[in-house]
């Protein structure tokens, strides 16, 4: 059982600000509706450990994704939060009438809210374990006495206060309270005088929202004499709040707290849906196997894309059991990070058992995820910069297992190639001993030449090498393609300059 | 409470007729016509050129108006004490804007009960203008509104519309009922009528009460019963504003269709004074073929001169087709546009000028009149005469009635002929009445020929001296115009 130290270390904050699971944490966040009583989270949940649990919240989302199911769980949500909306409002109130008053109002609003969703579960028919398992708790918890008395307490007393009616003499120094008597309703009396001019529709006018400041004293003592003068009524809501203590099912509360993650996923990947773009529930082996991935993308830089013309580029990943590290290799704004970043997102997200973006996906169930990421120049020597590279590392050949994700992201910039090229090698060749998975966007193309490593290169368009297509394949890198065509562009090639130079040499000559 | 004074079963406004526009108030000169009737009132101005230039309504609404007419031209004194009155009451109304006032309750309560106050006082003299009805009420119109306002002003009305006026003021406190919204908070507030005082004192010993005190200094009380209040009168002030509203287009609808009668009697009054007739035309069903005029004068002419025009007859019963030529200057034109003129008058309801007419309702009146402007005739000149023509056509549905003027005089002789020998035949086979008139002799001789049956052919009367009278004769086309008398009396013998 993992402990809470692994647990909190499973998606260390920089892992998830370099793989941008941060902006896809705040897109998903932005769907949640504002409840004051749910501690907002700022953090993904934690990963799945089997692949029966992620199979088992895959069945959840599949659910949840039919709009019946997906209507009775939000309403319900809503519903509860209402309730802890009223309950929050009886705490606070320094009157003890209307305390009563919010109180009754809780518990209306969290019975109608469970036998509202048992009625809409049982009606939609959910298939995933989960769902089921609420059903039937449902279903006991409305048959139990407890629940079924406080349900019909509170159906009655709500009845009886609905249809109370009183009347208010309101004049300068006073307020007159009394029971209901019945007299005649004056606007009506001034529409039926003058009824006799109408035709056709009167102009609308609107006045406005009302403004109230709340119970105050007077308007406090306003209702204390309501009750007073209703004694009946008011009797059963002290008996009501006697008998019945605010009731804070534990089960229900573990369901909404499940179900609000998914819930705002979906919402947030519904529009990415609906422009086309494809997504699929993984399959997730316990052991190192197969990976094949087709059309995976980066989900932050899609969202981010969302609404302008650009277009979302996908790109495949497929590793025999034996390849477990992969060497991304291109030029400049190539498109290597972000493929590096869609396959560690990739990665996460089959682990919390949610749909990924991608047309198929078959993939380990990580345990943990490892980045490093250049952190650009700060300016500091290049001797900090190194040693502080290899100190982390060595934290991630210190924790890292065959079950983990590292991803390297153009590291050992900061000393020389040939350096680079013989650290680089052993960083890769430790790596292979843990037996991780490990994707390594680098510009030393000859790490993408070692045994046991799969490249994967930007593509290139032999017509136009300058041109960046975004498309990785696996291949052998692309070499000096880029760099040449790069030069050509601006007639700066060798050949270019040559030409250029010999030009000039010749006028300087002749000019002589 | 309806003003059925324009129609029967009190219409809102008709949209305007196909046709009109700016070019069919200059070809019929309106603009005259329309002073006359407005005699310095702007708004009788506005109601009589939307009324004249309205789409026509049945001949029984025709009737119906030429009855209301009736009455109004036998007692003015009345028609003017009703439009003076609804004229004031507009004005009433308009004199406290609602501007800011519209946004909140109690603002809008009380500039509604203000404004209330005043109206009152109108309906009142309405009231007592027109209950008892007067004598001259002989219409249905007229009689309809003279009772509608005595069953729907009645007392019982005054008094309760003065009860209202003096209950919300509150000065009794105002009374309310609430139900519990959650947290007890007060919902659904209705603002209830107070019992009369002998009734208050049996609702104090009837039912138990509980009292709030509410000391002078004290902020939450001072909270709590102006948000009860403000509350209390949201919905009465929306409805009171309301009523208000009503009679407000009450008195904007009478003061509208009297303005038009006004307008009537002014141009009355103007008529008979230079000595010429008026009368109340026939109104016939509209694709009906009967057309006749007696005594018929172009009212413009006569209201510019001042004098007495030479009128014309004109029986044209089962024709659809009238073609005028003859001499220059002859009263032709005069007298198309006294057929267009008189058509819309006849139409609005008026009287017309002439001793009797008989016409049908038309579908739409249209003129296509030789623009002055068009002194070059160039080439260019035809392309905007059957552009103008077409937009004409477009409007145009069986039952229309085409006044024609020189049209297509802007080419040669053959080609207008032809042109316009297919587009009047086109028309009149498709159910338009065209009256026509024209110098181009080939198309007169064509029509005579060929639509013989279907045509009246009238010709300027001349004298043997030469001289016009300006009376239209029945005659069939010559092929000269009488350029031949002005050049023998301008040029004479000279030089020969």
């Amino acid at each position: 059982m993992p402990g809470a130290a692994d647990v909190r270390n499973a998606l260390p904050a920089d892992a998830v600000e370099d793989l941008f699971l941060n902006r896809i944490l705040s897109g998903v966040e932005q769907q949640r509706v504002d409840d004051l009583d749910a501690a907002p989270s700022r953090r993904l949940p934690p990963l799945l450990r089997t692949p029966a649990e992620v199979r088992s919240r895959q069945d959840l989302l599949r659910d949840l994704e039919a709009p019946q199911v997906r209507a009775a769980v939000d309403a319900f949500l809503d519903r509860m939060r209402n309730a802890r909306a009223a309950a929050r409002n009886a705490r606070r109130t320094e009157h003890p009438l209307p305390g009563r008053l919010w109180r009754v109002e809780a518990a209306a609003r969290s019975t109608r809210a469970v036998l509202t969703l048992r009625r809409a579960l049982a009606a939609a028919g959910p298939e995933s374990a989960r769902l089921r398992m609420v059903c039937e708790y449902l279903d006991r918890l409305a048959r139990s006495t407890a629940f079924a008395d406080l349900a019909e307490d509170v159906a009655t007393l709500g009845r009886a206060l609905q249809e109370l009616v009183y009347l208010l003499d309101v004049r300068r120094d006073r307020i007159r309270v009394t029971r209901d008597t019945g007299a005649a309703d004056y606007g009506a009396e001034v529409t039926a005088t003058f009824a006799r001019f109408a035709h056709g529709d009167p102009d609308d006018y609107w006045l406005g929202n009302v403004s109230t400041t709340g119970m105050n004293a007077v308007t406090a003592a306003v209702l204390d004499a309501v009750a007073e003068l209703h004694p009946e009524i008011f009797r059963a809501v002290d008996a009501f709040v006697a008998r019945h203590h605010e009731p804070t099912d534990a089960t229900l509360a573990e369901f909404e707290r499940d179900v609000a993650f998914p819930l705002e996923y979906l919402a947030f990947i519904e529009p990415l849906r609906a422009a086309g773009l494809p997504f699929c529930y993984p399959e997730v082996d316990a052991e190192s196997g197969a990976i094949r991935v087709l059309d995976a993308f980066d989900l932050a830089l899609a969202a981010q894309l969302a609404g302008t013309q650009e277009h979302v580029v996908c790109n495949d990943l497929e590793l025999s059991p034996a390849e477990r590290i992969v060497v991304v290799t291109g030029p400049n704004k190539g498109g290597k990070t972000t493929y590096a970043r869609a396959i560690g997102q990739l990665h996460v997200l089959a682990a919390l058992g949610l749909p990924v973006p991608g047309r198929c996906a078959r993939l380990p169930l990580i345990d943990r995820v490892f980045t490093l990421f250049e952190r650009g120049e700060t300016g500091g020597d290049l001797t900090g910069k190194l040693a502080d590279g290899l100190t982390r590392l060595r934290a991630v050949f210190d924790a890292a297992t065959p079950r983990s994700l590292v991803v390297l992201n153009e590291v050992l910039t900061s000393t020389a190639l040939r350096d680079a090229q013989a650290l680089g090698g052993e960083v890769l060749d430790r790596l292979a001993g843990v037996g991780c998975l490990c994707v390594c966007v680098t510009f030393i193309d000859d790490l993408a030449s070692r045994p046991s490593v799969a490249s994967v290169a930007c593509e290139v368009d032999p017509a136009d090498p300058g041109r960046r297509t975004h498309r990785l394949h696996r291949g052998p890198p692309g070499g000096m393609a880029y760099a040449h065509a790069l030069a050509a562009r601006y007639g700066l090639t060798y050949a270019d300059l040559r030409g250029r130079m010999d030009g000039a040499r010749a006028a300087d000559a002749s000019g002589r | 409470m309806r003003v059925r004074l324009m129609h029967p079963a009190g219409e809102s406004d008709p949209a305007p007729a196909p046709g009109a526009g700016k070019d069919l108030e200059r070809d019929l000169g309106l603009e005259a016509l329309l002073s006359a009737m407005a005699a310095g009132d702007d708004f009788v101005l506005d109601v009589a050129r939307a009324t004249l230039l309205a789409r026509p309504p049945s001949p029984e609404v025709i009737a119906h108006r030429q009855q209301v007419l009736a009455d109004c031209l036998a007692d003015r004194d009345v028609v003017h004490i009703l439009y003076e009155l609804a004229g004031q009451a507009v004005s009433a109304e308009r004199r406290s804007p609602r501007g800011m006032t519209t946004q909140s309750a109690e603002p809008l309560l009380h500039r509604s009960m203000r404004v209330l106050e005043l109206l009152l006082g109108h309906l009142r003299r309405l009231r007592d203008a027109v209950d008892p009805a007067p004598a001259s009420f002989r219409s249905p119109g007229l009689r309809d509104l003279a009772d509608t306002v005595a069953a729907e002003l009645d007392d019982d009305f005054f008094t309760a519309a003065g009860t209202h006026l003096q209950e919300l003021r509150f000065r009794h406190g105002m009374l309310l009922s609430a139900s519990l919204a959650s947290g007890g908070y007060g919902t659904g507030y209705v603002l209830r009528h107070r019992p009369a005082a002998g009734w208050t004192a049996r609702l104090h010993r009837g039912s138990a009460s509980r009292t709030v005190w509410l000391g002078p200094d004290d902020e939450a009380a001072r909270q709590a019963q102006y948000e009860l209040t403000t509350i209390g009168i949201r919905r009465i002030a929306v409805v009171l504003a309301q009523s208000v509203d009503h009679v407000v287009s009450f008195f904007a609808a009478l003061r509208r269709e009297l303005a038009f009668y006004v307008g009537c009697v002014n141009l009355h009054d103007r008529l008979t004074a230079i000595g010429s007739a008026v009368c109340f035309p026939q109104p016939g069903a509209s694709g009906s073929d009967v057309r006749s005029y007696q005594g018929l004068y172009d009212p413009v002419l006569v209201l510019g001169t001042g004098r007495p025009a030479i009128p014309n007859d004109l029986s044209a019963e089962g024709r659809p087709l009238v073609v005028v030529t003859g001499a220059n200057e002859g009263g032709k034109s005069t007298f198309l546009r006294s057929l267009g003129v008189a058509q819309l008058m006849m139409q609005a309801g008026m009287f017309v000028p002439a001793r009797a007419m008989r016409a049908p309702v038309a579908t739409g009146v249209f003129t296509h009149f030789r623009r002055e402007e068009d002194a070059t005739m160039t080439r260019g000149k035809l392309d905007e005469e059957l552009a103008r023509m077409a937009r004409l056509v477009d409007g145009m549905a069986p039952g229309a009635l085409l006044l024609s003027n020189e049209s297509f005089a802007s080419t040669n002789e053959r080609e207008g002929a032809a042109l316009g020998e297919g587009i009047v035949g086109g028309l009149l086979d498709s159910g338009v009445s065209v009256c026509l008139v024209t110098h181009l002799f080939e198309l007169a001789d064509v029509l005579r020929r060929g639509r013989d049956g279907e045509g009246i052919f009238l010709r300027t009367e001349r004298r043997p001296d030469g001289s016009r009278t300006y009376r239209l004769l029945p005659g069939d086309p010559e092929p000269t115009s009488s350029g031949r008398d002005l050049f023998d009396r301008i040029i004479g013998a000279v030089g020969r």
